[in-house]
């Protein structure tokens, strides 16, 4: 037996697929209408206000971020140009007293070596003054000694006086020679 | 129509028409019961996939309980039924429906904007919509039509997508139904989205300037008779193809999920076969979520376009 098919009514008829329905099409007006306004007001204006502050936020924070890094970076390139000052610094005043201590024993040296040199000298020169003193003294020894001598040998009495004068002559004449 | 409903051979008396096509869906769930298997084969045939998508009066939250709230509150408000315009107003499944997502919409949305002002965002519930409005605001609204613009129109569109998206959704809720698979909804929505589009070209451009946009810049004289009914039809194509387009994506999922539930039951003979054509219908629920959103997005994406389009006619 064949079953008599059920087509349901017409597409629009009523509770047809596309059956007009005024009713349901003006509360879904009102439905939306009521929603449109009642969400603007209390639901999308805060949640955008609130995505919008968070946003500001994150970007404040991260420019903030952004800016303390370049902050350090910038202090610690200062740092390390006020390490590499001291450094040099440092370097500078070693060999600048090591060009003193350099220069310092240089004089020390030098005048050491003249005092010593003069001490030398005026050593060599008392010496020599010495030297002379006692060959004078020497010659006059002999002088005395040659005139005591001769007088003896020759017997004759001469006055000193003349004695004195004819040796002193005659040493003259040696040491013109 | 397709789906042919076997409640005739099921001899319980009813005639084969929609208003009884759930009862007889009931008679038939009482005959698995009553008359075992074999005979419950060809009743379940009768599980019409037409009746679950068409409005009701009723809300059906099984196959055994209904709530008749339309003859309700009928009986208790009659001027929504008799009145002057004569239309009855009194609230239909659909309505019912959506009002539930309106008002699921409207706590959820309250609740995620009364979180204290932290800077952190806290909350599973609270990340996942301000995700959603962060990338219409962004990627949609915003990247079509610009900051200044954009800010104008945000809540509206905003609004067509969570409205929509609830609606999609709640019809994948057992014992719910899908108002946005009605064409009234989709219509009502799509017109909304069509007095926008043109009432904003009008305080935007001037009401001259706005119907001066329907003959693009550079066009030879000759071409104009052509162009302007041609502009004029597209002006109405483009919410014709929001209300189709919504419509009918929602009716087909629901369609096949409950082919697919027919097909289990027409097992009968063979139950260890109706595991296929239940994994169909989790599948094809499973894509029908895809679809809520997908759907949702199209009708905002091209609302947001439209729009944009009669506020900047040269583009």
């Amino acid at each position: 037996m064949v079953a008599p098919i059920s087509r349901g009514p017409a597409l629009f008829a009523s509770g047809g697929l596309l059956s007009p329905d005024p009713g349901l099409i003006i509360w879904t007006v009102l439905t939306f209408l009521a929603l449109v306004l009642l969400l603007s007001r209390t639901a999308w204006k805060p949640i955008i206000k609130g995505l919008d502050r968070r946003e500001n936020a994150i970007r404040n924070s991260l420019e903030e971020a952004e800016k303390s890094r370049q902050e350090a970076l910038s202090l610690i390139e200062e740092q390390k140009d006020a390490l590499g000052k001291a450094r040099d610094e440092a370097q500078d005043i070693i060999e600048r007293g090591k060009a003193q201590a350099g220069t310092m024993r240089d004089e020390i040296v030098a005048k050491a070596q003249t005092e010593a040199e003069q001490t030398l000298d005026a050593a060599r020169r008392e010496i020599e003054v010495q030297i002379g003193q006692a060959r004078e003294e020497l010659r006059r020894e002999v002088v005395d000694l040659s005139v005591e001598v001769a007088s003896k040998v020759i017997g004759r009495s001469l006055s000193d006086e003349d004695h004195k004068r004819m040796a002193g002559d005659f040493l003259r004449e040696m040491k013109g020679h | 129509m397709f789906f042919a409903s076997g409640t005739n051979h099921g001899g319980d008396g009813h005639e084969a028409v929609v208003q009884d096509a759930a009862h007889a869906t009931e008679d038939a769930a009482h005959a698995v019961v009553e008359h075992g298997a074999e005979h419950a084969a060809e009743h379940a045939n009768s599980v019409d996939p037409m009746s679950h998508v068409v409005n009701h009066d009723y809300w059906e939250l099984t196959h055994s309980i209904k709530v008749n709230f339309h003859d309700w509150l009928a009986a208790k408000l009659p001027f929504l039924e008799h009145n002057p315009l004569g239309i009855d107003f009194t609230p239909t499944m659909h309505v019912l429906m959506l009002w539930i997502s309106g008002l699921a919409l409207f706590l959820i949305l309250r609740s995620i904007a009364n979180k204290e002002e932290g800077m952190v965002p806290k909350g599973r519930l609270r990340n996942f919509f301000e995700s959603i409005v962060v990338f219409l605001r962004e990627e949609v609204v915003y990247n079509i039509m610009g900051d200044k613009v954009g800010r104008r129109f945000l809540p509206y569109l905003l609004t067509v997508f969570f409205f929509i998206l609830f609606a999609n959704l709640l019809g994948l809720i057992p014992s719910m139904a899908t108002a946005t698979g009605n064409i009234n909804v989709t219509a009502t929505l799509a017109i909304f989205t069509f007095l926008m589009t043109q009432l904003s070209g009008m305080r935007e451009n001037g009401f001259v300037g706005h119907w001066k946009g329907l003959v693009p810049p550079g066009v030879p004289l000759i071409l104009i008779p052509i162009m302007i009914p041609i502009e004029i039809m597209g002006m109405f194509t483009k919410p014709f193809a929001l209300t189709v387009r919504l419509f009918a994506n929602m009716i087909a999922g629901h369609i096949i999920i409950l082919s697919f539930f027919n097909l289990i039951f027409a097992m009968g003979k063979m139950p260890y076969l109706a595991v296929l054509p239940f994994a169909g219908a989790v599948a094809i629920s499973a894509f029908e979520i895809f679809v809520a959103f997908l759907q949702a997005f199209i009708f905002t994406f091209l609302s947001t376009i439209f729009i944009y389009q009669a506020v900047h006619p040269d583009h």
